[in-house]
């Protein structure tokens, strides 16, 4: 392996673990109670984790282009979220929270 | 014929397999480790939080007008605010009497508006003699007396805790006053209940002999409290003395709780309860609310006085 895919493997571990830890954050302050939401945010940050460990210790390609469609559904996810809505009451949510 | 170069091989299937595997149990076990963290977090919350909380508001006395507070019905909107800004709902309001200074349909009906503001599940009452001035509380049952027996008393649980509620501003001599009715209703309504039962007594005069020269007292709490003398906490609130003053009498803590309108004297410190005016600026630190927090295996409940400053 080389140094320059040491550093790719250690630097995604840590993008998902940053986004898992964000995720489990949210989780556990209040998020859990929001129906459907709360398990989207557990499912994200559970398996962000478990992708972040095994791309760390070397597993093969195609974790990362679980990693890759991780981020990326998160990043549609809370784009929808801010914008037309996922699910009515996230929407209200986000308005609380600004407001 | 040469094989495939895309195809997989056995071994490499299996490796696959394995990662495949192992990103599933890992994600299952974070999962579980998230799930239980927050579980954690919501018992230490539970934990911390009392079982039952409540708020005290008394004497508004709305309708009174003189030199000791200009504007009770002000003062009593600051109340409301107060109780609406403690940073909880508290599982409900309880007004210990004298709600109207003469008890007019209009000082009624205006106190009834006003305590539709609090923002609480519900909203209880206990008469003082100021609610029953000509009428021996009729006005005050026509508007507050739904649910209530007798002359407008009545009991409930709320968390595992006992609650009544009584009336003894009626048939007033000089002290306070319950009657045969309401002592039956008493005796009847504990009966039932294990001695660990919690109990918490509303009364607009206080069951114990604050001031007897003064009226701050009721003949026939002996026998009342006789009652209760077998559970393990006991915990009566009354309104009627404007002040903050508590006693313990065995398994039984009294606390007084203090007004929204004007301070009256302390026990003995002139010749009449006549209302105190303050120095300018200092009477909203004489009024005040009360919060009482239940926690189950406590016996005392913890009160906080909060001022209208």
């Amino acid at each position: 392996m080389t140094f320059a895919g040491v550093i790719t493997r250690i630097g995604i571990a840590v993008a998902l673990a940053v986004s898992g830890i964000s995720h489990a954050y949210l989780y556990i302050h209040g998020h859990r109670h929001i129906p459907t939401i709360g398990t989207a945010f557990v499912a994200q940050a559970s398996v962000s984790f478990a992708v972040a460990a095994l791309i760390l210790v070397g597993g093969p390609a195609w974790l990362r282009w679980v990693a890759a469609m991780l981020a990326g559904g998160s990043l549609v996810a809370f784009v929808l979220s801010r914008t037309v809505g996922l699910w009515a009451a996230y929407l209200a949510e986000g308005r609380r929270a600004r407001g | 014929m040469t094989e495939a170069p895309h195809t997989m091989s056995r071994r490499q299937l299996i490796r696959h397999s394995a990662w495949f595997g192992a990103a599933v149990g890992l994600a299952v076990v974070g999962g579980e480790v998230i799930s239980h963290v927050a579980g954690t977090a919501d018992a230490a919350r539970v934990q911390g939080r009392p079982t039952l909380r409540f708020a005290q508001v008394s004497d508004s006395h709305i309708g009174f007008s003189g030199k000791a507070n200009p504007n009770v019905a002000g003062s009593f909107d600051q109340a409301i605010d107060r109780i609406n800004s403690l940073g909880y709902v508290p599982d409900f309001v309880i007004h210990t009497g004298d709600l109207t200074h003469l008890s007019t349909p209009e000082q009624f009906d205006q106190v009834k508006q006003m305590l539709t503001g609090l923002r609480t599940p519900h909203v209880f009452t206990v008469p003082g003699e100021h609610d029953s001035v000509d009428d021996a509380g009729q006005k005050y049952r026509s508007v507050f007396g739904a649910g209530t027996r007798g002359d407008g008393w009545y009991s409930f649980d709320i968390a595992g805790v006992h609650v009544i509620a009584l009336v003894n501003t009626l048939n007033l001599k000089k002290l306070g006053h319950l009657g045969t009715e309401q002592l039956d209703f008493i005796a009847k309504d504990v009966a039932p209940l294990p001695s660990d039962t919690p109990i918490i007594v509303f009364s607009h005069i206080p069951l114990f002999a604050m001031y007897p020269d003064w009226g701050w007292g009721t003949e026939d709490a002996a026998q009342a409290l006789s009652h209760l003398r077998r559970f393990s906490s006991v915990t009566c609130l009354n309104g009627h003395v404007h002040q903050v003053f508590s006693k313990t009498e065995g398994n039984v803590t009294f606390y007084s709780g203090t007004t929204t309108a004007y301070p009256l004297p302390h026990p003995g410190d002139g010749p009449a309860p006549k209302p105190v005016t303050m120095p300018a600026g200092k009477l909203h630190d004489a009024l005040g609310i009360r919060e009482v927090g239940y926690t189950r295996g406590q016996n005392a409940l913890a009160l906080k006085e909060r001022t209208l400053q």
